[in-house]
């Protein structure tokens, strides 16, 4: 086996047994099952009140997760020094941060799948046919936690981990406007270096509005499948580069 | 015989953000040959862990070169015929013991085959067998570093480095690691460690290293270190029971009187003038506990002149 899987496979059964994630996966599930319990009135549309709350938690389910264990993951192997040991094995540190970051990628995709299946089961109960399109939605989330995650951890390499959350989340907030308010803002009484600092600012973030496609997707749009491929592959090259910062501010570091 | 570890002109300054950089190494030449235990000694923030975290890649020197069988430190490759025991580890705590010894042996490499035979050897080697379903966080403090040890032999490397093997550990499993390293040289391994245990390292080291502020006041095999006194002792019995200027230490029937080899033979007329009776001249053999002192304190007084 790889390093790469090694390490992927440690972080998953250490992530698995220290029980934090599970608990919160847990909470989530419980929060995306209750609505139904309210829907004893038989409320009409109410299915997709539940599909646009569960979506909205699932979301801020990967967000929070990918800032809080993104930020920490390597400081906490940095206080702890159980890095060393792992180190001082023939690998590289870029092997070791690949590892990690896969085994956390599995980590949120396997949760983000029992939430999906929990929302698809609780539509289910609601009494709507069971849309998969759903879970379009599901996993950008998992992408997006990819890329927020792979910035956090990028960050936590050169900062604390509270400060790398931080950023993290400034960028998800700043990055995440969508680009019509954007277009609305500049064309509606902004002067023009409020337009180009705007820019600058997104030139050099990832447009996370690309990857939200809850609203389509709850009002029963189709999102056209070239326009996912895209999606995807923008999410991928953030992701790899934000990995690529990572490692070579790594490589750096004295530890 | 060629080189297991070689430094040239390490040197190594810590970039702080609240105070002055911090010169942690300076001018470090180390040769460790194949097959040769070496003690590195020196007092707390001498620079031994910056040394060995550069050896092991985990810190970047500032200039100067490190090599393993030749190997630029560092890369993956010079980690190959490693095992490395850190001073102050923390292993994943949610992991059995048996489980994360496995993890190392896929990380060093060992065939698929020979996984579970040497981890089973290794646990054997100190004597954590039993304890293979425990979990990490459930071990004591000097279970967790023998741990560290199986860890370091498990791919049966060709070199060890270990950074303060015995520290945390009982009497006897000082005894037990003293017995491992003895018992690994016995098979060819080279072993570089440091440690503050001295008489340990007297006892077991074939070359001895002692470094100071960042750097090696004096490297060389336990004879070199300890040869260079310039006293002699004087043992005789009657006589005089005190001398102006000198200690005499009373030990049994004999008293005894330590003093620069030069000025022997003064005290020795003046002793035999006042009707004592001569028991013995000899070149006064200090400890490598004496000698360190010596070393360091002289050192010191250099520096801050
Ligand atoms: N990451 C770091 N940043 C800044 N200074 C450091 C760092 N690590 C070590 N130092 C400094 O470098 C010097 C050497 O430290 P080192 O840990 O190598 O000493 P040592 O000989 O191993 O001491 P000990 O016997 O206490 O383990 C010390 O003055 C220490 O404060
Ligand atoms: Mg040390």
């Amino acid at each position: 086996m790889s390093p790469v899987l090694v390490l992927a496979r440690l972080y998953i059964t250490e992530s698995m047994r220290r029980q934090l994630h599970l608990i919160t996966l847990f909470l989530a599930v419980l929060m995306l099952v209750l609505p139904t319990l309210f829907n004893a009135f038989g409320m009409t549309g109410f299915d997709r009140v539940t599909k646009d709350v569960g979506l909205t938690l699932l979301s801020l389910y990967a967000v929070g997760m990918a800032l809080f264990l993104g930020s920490t993951a390597l400081p906490g192997d940095l206080e702890h020094r159980t890095l060393h040991p792992l180190l001082a094995r023939p690998i590289s540190r870029m092997q070791y941060l690949l590892g990690k970051f896969l085994g956390y990628l599995v980590v949120m995709g396997l949760s983000m799948a029992v939430l999906g299946l929990a929302l698809l089961t609780a539509l289910a109960v609601l009494g709507t046919r069971a849309d998969p399109a759903v879970l379009i939605p599901v996993a950008l989330s998992v992408l997006e936690a990819g890329v927020l995650g792979a910035f956090c951890l990028f960050a936590s390499t050169f900062c604390s981990p509270a400060l790398a959350g931080v950023l993290g989340c400034f960028l998800y907030i700043v990055g995440g406007i969508p680009q019509t308010f954007i277009t609305f803002f500049l064309s509606s009484g902004s002067t023009q270096v409020q337009g180009a600092v705007v820019r600058a600012i997104r030139l050099f973030m990832p447009h996370f509005d690309v990857l939200h496609l809850k609203d389509p997707i709850v009002h029963g749009e189709a999102v056209p499948e070239a326009y996912l491929l895209a999606a995807v592959a923008y999410g991928l090259v953030w992701m790899l580069l934000f990995l690529l910062l990572a490692d070579w501010s790594f490589e750096r570091r004295d530890l | 015989m060629s080189n297991a570890i070689e430094t040239r002109h390490l040197r190594k300054l810590y970039r702080r953000r609240r105070e002055p950089d911090l010169l942690a190494l300076e001018d470090l030449d180390l040769h460790v040959r194949e097959g040769d235990i070496f003690g590195f000694i020196g007092p707390n923030g001498a620079g031994k862990s910056t040394t060995i975290k550069i050896l092991i890649g985990l810190v970047r020197p500032t200039a100067g070169e490190a090599l393993l069988f030749g190997e630029p430190c560092g890369t993956p490759a010079s980690r190959r015929h490693l095992g490395y025991l850190p001073e102050t580890a923390v292993y994943h705590e949610f992991m059995a013991v048996g489980e994360l010894l496995d993890v190392h042996a896929r990380l060093a490499g060992v065939a698929p085959a020979q996984r579970k035979t040497r981890c089973q050897e290794a646990l054997e080697i100190v004597h954590l067998e039993d304890r293979a379903q425990t979990l990490l966080r459930e071990l004591s403090k000097g279970m967790r570093q023998r741990f560290g040890i199986a860890q370091a032999l498990i791919a049966r490397p060709p070199l060890l480095v270990l950074d303060e093997p015995t520290s945390g550990l009982d009497p006897l499993a000082q005894l037990d690691v003293k017995n491992i390293i003895l018992r690994l040289k016995g098979q060819g391994i080279t072993i570089f460690f440091s440690s503050h245990q001295l008489t340990d390292v007297e006892l077991i080291c074939d070359q001895i290293g002692i470094l100071h502020r960042g750097r090696m006041l004096r490297c060389g095999n336990l004879r070199e270190l300890l040869e260079d006194s310039a006293e002699v002792e004087v043992r005789f019995r009657g006589g005089p029971a005190q001398l102006p200027g000198r200690e005499v230490l009373e030990q049994g029937a004999d008293r005894v009187v330590r003093l620069p080899r030069e000025e022997s033979d003064a005290l020795v007329d003046h002793l035999r003038e006042a009707g004592a009776h001569l028991v013995g001249l000899q070149v006064a053999r200090r400890s490598l506990e004496q000698a360190f002192f010596e070393i360091t304190r002289t050192s010191g007084e250099v520096e801050e002149r």
